[in-house]
């Protein structure tokens, strides 16, 4: 799995040869970085997390400092209408990724018009209003996005895709406006990233040795809306033939899971000059089996997971935002009454600088969804409160 | 007499509006509707009719925040947050910066395609030009 995700990087390589050595039209005095646009950007967030009642993401009730993430981008735009970038990135996410670098979009992009533009790479999905923001702690008031709606132990899963996007603004007069896009992709995981121990702690076997999709769609739906700042939002996207083969390293039993999945987002938002609310709804729909053929064995998988948000956010000064939330998860959506989880969230943002950020926050949940039986030998509670400190800087 | 009556209703007229757009002279237009600067200003389209591309230059004095946020009820501090979302998410590109008025005029004076949203200022230089809003607002 290691050399394939090498191999991917070669995308990477094959997008900056592109971009340094086709010249653009420039004049002899303007530098090659000048006439190509070029411009780097990248960011740095180092944090703190300890909760009482659970161990959440891996060991926390002590306290860990195994929570940072760190990108570096590249950006050129040779022509009009063109633009070409790559981004690594890394986190560790308690025991979680622990690190490990990837490609995390690399593309070449043609703007057509405002209707139409193709983007055609390795690029982030749209799904809801975040998850192509999902890893830029710069971009939000709060550390965490809701992970009832976006999950943290599953981010390689919808994170993004390799394949094609079409996108667009469409003017509507008077009714506002339209933004869309459509894409279509596969997508390839590495053993060593957080999704594959995140597998194997659902139960396929503690040893997960590939895991793959056959393809995926999706796209969205934005309506810009004639209220200034408020805006509606339909995304969704399919994975077909999503696999996951692995074992149990106790009997040496192989099992292989095969489902399909549908992910569902209905979002709003309101953008005010000093608040800004937001409201987001997943449905997610997982149909498949494992089947584990040593012990004639073939389970269902059905998979009904539901959760929602709102939350709130004060612009109170440029350099202080005051963050409140509430969100709900429930692992059934046709059981309300079985595994769930209920959160409140407060969170204080300070920006000493424009690029540089300090956060505070507090999560006190009720409910034991998304807890790891593993991390707590000694029992689940279903009240247990998380605090996380992060800062963040960016250039 | 005529043209300092027009010149007093249109210095009244600028003074009631107290944003402007400061553009280079190469950019291919006469005037802008404010919604098509809100959409500049989010990134949600990046050129001009013509295909050319669009430079956007935020000025980060508090003077043009209160401008700003008359066009698109942001500050820049909140705009500058969501392009870094566009940014590190692969859909955009930066847009320049400036820290006061006189640096962002300067910036737009050299910079191709640039413009940027200030308070009523008296003059640019010969290399770019104001552009009057227009059209349909919030």
């Amino acid at each position: 799995m290691l050399k394939r995700s090498w191999q991917k990087k070669g995308l990477f390589t094959a997008v900056m040869t592109t971009v340094v050595t086709v010249p653009h039209g420039a004049a002899e005095e303007t530098s090659w970085a000048e006439a190509l646009r070029l411009e780097a950007h990248g960011f740095a967030s180092f944090g703190y997390l300890q909760t009482e009642g659970n161990n959440w993401l891996g060991q926390t009730e002590n306290g860990t400092s195994e929570f940072w993430e760190a990108a570096a981008n590249v950006i050129a735009r040779p022509w009009d209408h063109v633009r070409i970038g790559a981004q690594i990135f890394a986190r560790d996410l308690v025991k979680y990724d622990n690190g490990q670098p990837s490609l995390d979009w690399a593309y070449i992009d043609y703007r057509a018009t405002d209707a139409i533009g193709v983007q055609v790479g390795r690029f982030k999905l749209p799904l809801g209003l975040y998850n192509e923001a999902l890893d830029i702690d710069s971009a939000r008031a709060s550390i965490f996005l809701p992970p009832s709606v976006y999950s943290l132990r599953s981010r390689d899963l919808y994170i993004s895709t390799d394949g094609a996007k079409a996108y667009g603004l469409l003017d509507i007069g008077g009714g506002g406006s339209l933004e869309y896009a459509a894409y279509g992709g596969k997508k390839e995981f590495s053993m060593d990233a957080g999704f594959a121990t995140y597998v194997s702690e659902l139960g396929v076997g503690d040893h997960v040795d590939d895991i793959v999709m056959d393809w995926q769609a999706g796209g969205f739906l934005h309506w810009h809306t004639p209220l200034d700042g408020l805006g509606l939002r339909l995304s969704g996207t399919y994975i077909d033939d999503f696999t996951a083969d692995a074992f149990f390293t106790s009997s040496g039993l192989a099992s292989y899971t095969r489902a399909d999945y549908i992910f569902a987002f209905v979002s709003a938002i309101y953008e005010m000059s000093e608040v800004t609310i937001a409201a987001e709804y997943l449905r997610l729909r997982g149909r498949g089996e494992t089947n584990v053929p040593g012990a004639s064995l073939v389970i269902p998988l059905i998979d009904n997971y539901e959760g929602t948000y709102i939350n709130t956010t004060w612009h109170a000064a440029s350099w202080l935002d005051c963050f409140v939330g509430v969100e709900g998860a429930w692992v059934d959506a046709s059981d309300r009454d079985g595994t769930r989880a209920y959160t409140w969230v407060a969170a204080v943002n300070l920006m000493p600088l424009s690029n540089w950020s300090l956060k505070v926050e507090f999560r006190d949940v009720y409910g034991e969804l998304g807890i790891n039986k593993g991390d707590n030998p000694g029992g689940i509670e279903n009240h247990w409160q998380v605090l996380a400190l992060k800062t963040t800087v960016d250039f | 007499m005529r043209y300092l009556i027009l010149l007093l209703l249109l210095s009244f007229q600028m003074s009631l509006s107290a944003a402007v757009v400061v553009a280079h002279n190469d950019v291919p237009v006469s005037n802008l509707d404010e919604s098509k600067i809100r959409d500049f200003l989010l990134g949600r389209t990046t050129a001009f009719a013509n295909g050319q591309t669009v430079v956007i230059v935020l000025c980060m004095d508090s003077a043009a925040d209160d401008a700003m946020k008359k066009i698109v009820d942001r500050s820049a501090n909140l705009l500058l947050r969501g392009w870094k979302r566009l940014v590190f998410s692969g859909s955009g590109a930066m847009p320049l910066q400036a820290a006061t008025i006189q640096d962002a005029i300067a910036l737009v004076a050299r910079t191709p395609g640039a413009i940027t949203i200030l308070p009523l200022v008296e003059s640019v230089p010969q290399t770019c030009r104001i552009i009057p809003l227009g059209g349909a607002g919030k």
